[in-house]
């Protein structure tokens, strides 16, 4: 694993001028609190990408598909988010930048210990692929899957985590939620109490640590129109009044005022 | 309707400040003088200690207070009965703590492999060894996984910090049985 503020570079390929010195100063002034050193270079392991793609002068479509062919994994910014993995909705705000940096930092740290290629890698050349289909997919494995909060597999702790992972706000609850043998995306962002951002923030920082285990949504391609994921085969999260065993831990949390 | 919820760890970890600090009764405490010279405090609780909260409707939530001393441990398998969960207390001024531990998981295996439960570390800022990491490894080493926390049981909401994390798990192991 890559100690903490170890260098990663980030090159941007398909932004106008003035978006790019836009984004770089955000960088430059973001640097004392990410947990990554970002340098620029002009290849780079993250590929920042426009979206959609606006060519700065002298940038040919080409040059723009190499660049990000060659970073490791791409963070699109702009109004859509199209296949990349990580996106930036415009107007740029400093915190979820921060938090989208972070997170990608720790999947590079991971990939660097690992070796493993992202699969985002992949779908970041697809970006620009005039052709999308003629790439098959690989099946990613689940310790690469894109932590977004539309994640439709399954979460839960291999082991509780660290301390230092756990100082924050609500993070001790967030693994204890966890601690569910499998939690949705959806009911564990919707019990965090947390905002997003700060929960995939903790999940990133989990799985690139080892802690997180990451079940990948089965779904039977014979089946698939009508099938319904994996995850909804689980007791749904319901109220807590629906049982009487629910009805009396909801009146315990009202008595403790929780 | 009644339910409860146990407070255990050893002698003088905390547990009757603990259901002192969120029962809405006094807590009631059968405690004695200690005789026990490794202890340092005047008295001690040789049966057990016991608070409540009403709830609506006027069902009881019961706190019990184990007594720390193993050779009590015949009333942990008492009190386990019915309990929602277990909220362990761990003084970590103790010569081995993580032994405690130990003990206390073994006591009330059962429970905690049944319900949920919430480890809570006294005394760490001025005995910081074992870490919080040691006894989270020592809980996977008995297979289990549970929070782990640093804990002053004088104050009220760290107390009901426990008891949140406590009702976390439980609520789902209410779902997986729905």
């Amino acid at each position: 694993m890559l100690k903490e503020r170890d260098p990663i570079s980030y090159c941007i390929s398909g932004m106008a001028a003035r978006d790019q010195i836009v984004f770089k100063s955000l960088m430059r002034l973001l640097a004392p609190r990410l947990a990554h050193a970002w340098i620029y270079m002009p290849k780079g392991e993250l590929a920042v990408v426009g979206n959609p793609p606006n060519l700065a002068e002298g940038q040919s479509l080409q040059s723009h598909s190499l660049t990000i062919d060659d970073a490791q994994t791409s963070l699109s910014v702009g109004v859509n988010s199209g296949s990349s993995m990580h996106h930036l909705r415009l107007p740029i705000q400093a915190n979820v930048m921060e938090v989208q940096l972070n997170a990608i930092g720790a999947e590079i740290a991971t990939v660097r210990m690992t070796g493993v290629r992202q699969a985002s890698n992949v779908q970041s050349r697809q970006i620009m692929d005039t052709q999308p289909q003629a790439l098959p997919m690989p099946e990613a494995m689940p310790s690469e899957l894109p932590l977004t909060a539309e994640f439709a597999g399954k979460l839960s702790l291999k082991r509780w985590p660290a301390q230092d992972l756990l100082r924050g706000a609500g993070r001790i609850r967030m693994a204890t939620i966890l601690l569910r043998p499998s939690t949705t995306m959806k009911d564990f962002l919707s019990l965090s109490g947390q905002p997003p951002e700060l929960c995939l923030e903790f999940l990133h920082e989990l799985r690139a640590s080892e802690f997180l285990r990451i079940e990948q949504q089965v779904v039977d391609p014979l089946l698939a129109p009508a099938a319904a994921p994996v995850a909804l085969k689980l007791p749904a999260l319901t109220p807590a009044s629906a049982s009487p065993s629910g009805s009396l831990l909801s009146r315990i949390r009202k008595r403790l005022g929780l | 309707m009644e339910s409860k919820i146990l407070f255990s760890g050893t002698t003088g970890a905390g547990k009757t400040t603990a259901i002192g600090a969120v029962s809405e009764i006094p807590p009631i405490s059968t405690d004695v003088r200690n005789t026990d010279a490794e202890i340092s405090k005047a008295m001690t609780t040789a049966g057990m200690d016991y608070g409540e909260l009403t709830l609506d409707g006027g069902d009881k939530l019961r706190l019990y207070g184990t007594p720390g001393q193993e050779r009590f441990s015949f009333m942990w398998t008492i009190l386990s009965k019915g309990a929602l969960g277990l909220i362990l207390l761990i003084d970590n001024s103790r010569p081995d703590p993580l032994a405690d531990l130990d003990l206390y998981l073994k006591g009330f295996a059962k429970l905690v492999r049944d319900t949920a439960c919430v480890i809570g570390v006294g005394r760490m800022p001025q005995h910081p060894s074992p870490a919080l990491d040691d006894f989270a490894q020592r809980l996977a080493s008995h297979g289990l996984m549970c929070p782990v926390i640093e804990v002053d049981v004088r104050e009220r909401e760290q107390v009901v910090q426990m008891l949140e994390l406590l009702l976390l798990q439980l609520e789902a192991k209410m779902e997986m049985r729905v």
